[in-house]
């Protein structure tokens, strides 16, 4: 059980694979949750889209929740991305460095995004 | 076990297509589409906290019929992703596994897809 908890800690990223199932699961469900919200909560928002995203973001609420959602998006597809690379790719050297640089690629997707979220939020305010 | 005996993914060259598989490749297919859209997204937020001009320009690129096509295969992905995603996690759950209901389940995906996906861009 100890083992279980160590690994499922690693947010799917050690090399054990129940972890890794767990949380694509995990997060597909709170992405589920999140993004109905978000599209309802883009409904009305698509009609000015350009002038209502900066009031939109405004909102804390609004403005936790984006950042959550792109964080869980991250992960999700991070970890999606590494599946695919175990399975098509063969060399072990390949497969290493590949994750490697994917991680790297996906974290500073989510420091750009949320360095700017919060560069136009602090902005605006 | 040994290892050459364990389960490895079909190969796609050699394996015969059917819904089942087809609608599977489909599922990954779409995903590194939609991670690719990532990249556009945290552009475009990038674009519209430093850079306006930047911004004017990416967004009168998806408001152009090409950018639109992009936008189209982005919406399409998204939405049979998630259809098929929730479809993974009812079989997770345990339920749909006979051959009946994951052809049945498979039609109805393509259809809510194409469905959606008109009701998106046309209303």
């Amino acid at each position: 059980m100890s083992n279980f908890l160590k690994n499922f800690f690693t947010f799917g990223f050690s090399k054990d694979g129940l972890s890794h199932w767990f949380w694509q699961r995990i997060s597909a469900l709170l992405m589920i949750v999140i993004f109905s919200w978000l599209i309802f909560s883009f409904r009305e928002l698509l009609i000015s889209f350009k002038i209502n995203f900066y009031v939109w973001i405004k909102n804390p609420i609004n403005l936790i929740l984006f950042i959550t959602l792109f964080i869980i998006v991250m992960h999700h597809s991070t970890l999606g991305m590494l599946n695919i690379f175990e399975d098509y790719l063969q060399s072990k050297k390949r497969k290493k460095l590949f994750s490697i640089l994917l991680k790297t690629i996906s974290f500073f997707l989510v420091f750009i995004s949320i360095f700017s979220i919060w560069h136009i939020y602090s902005k605006i305010i | 076990m040994k290892k050459k005996n364990r389960p490895i993914s079909p190969h796609l060259q050699i394996y015969r297509p059917q819904i089942t598989s087809i609608l599977s490749i489909s599922h990954r297919f779409t995903g590194v589409i939609l991670y690719l859209t990532t990249f556009l997204i945290s552009f475009w937020l990038f674009c519209s906290a430093f850079n306006n001009e930047l911004k004017i320009i990416l967004n009168s690129f998806f408001l152009s019929n090409f950018g639109k096509v992009f936008l189209f295969l982005i919406t399409f992905s998204f939405t049979y992703h998630l259809l098929n995603g929730i479809r993974h996690i009812i079989w997770d759950f345990g339920y749909g596994f006979n051959i009946r209901n994951v052809y049945l389940t498979g039609f109805l995906i393509i259809i809510l897809t194409v469905i959606i996906n008109i009701y998106i861009w046309f209303f």
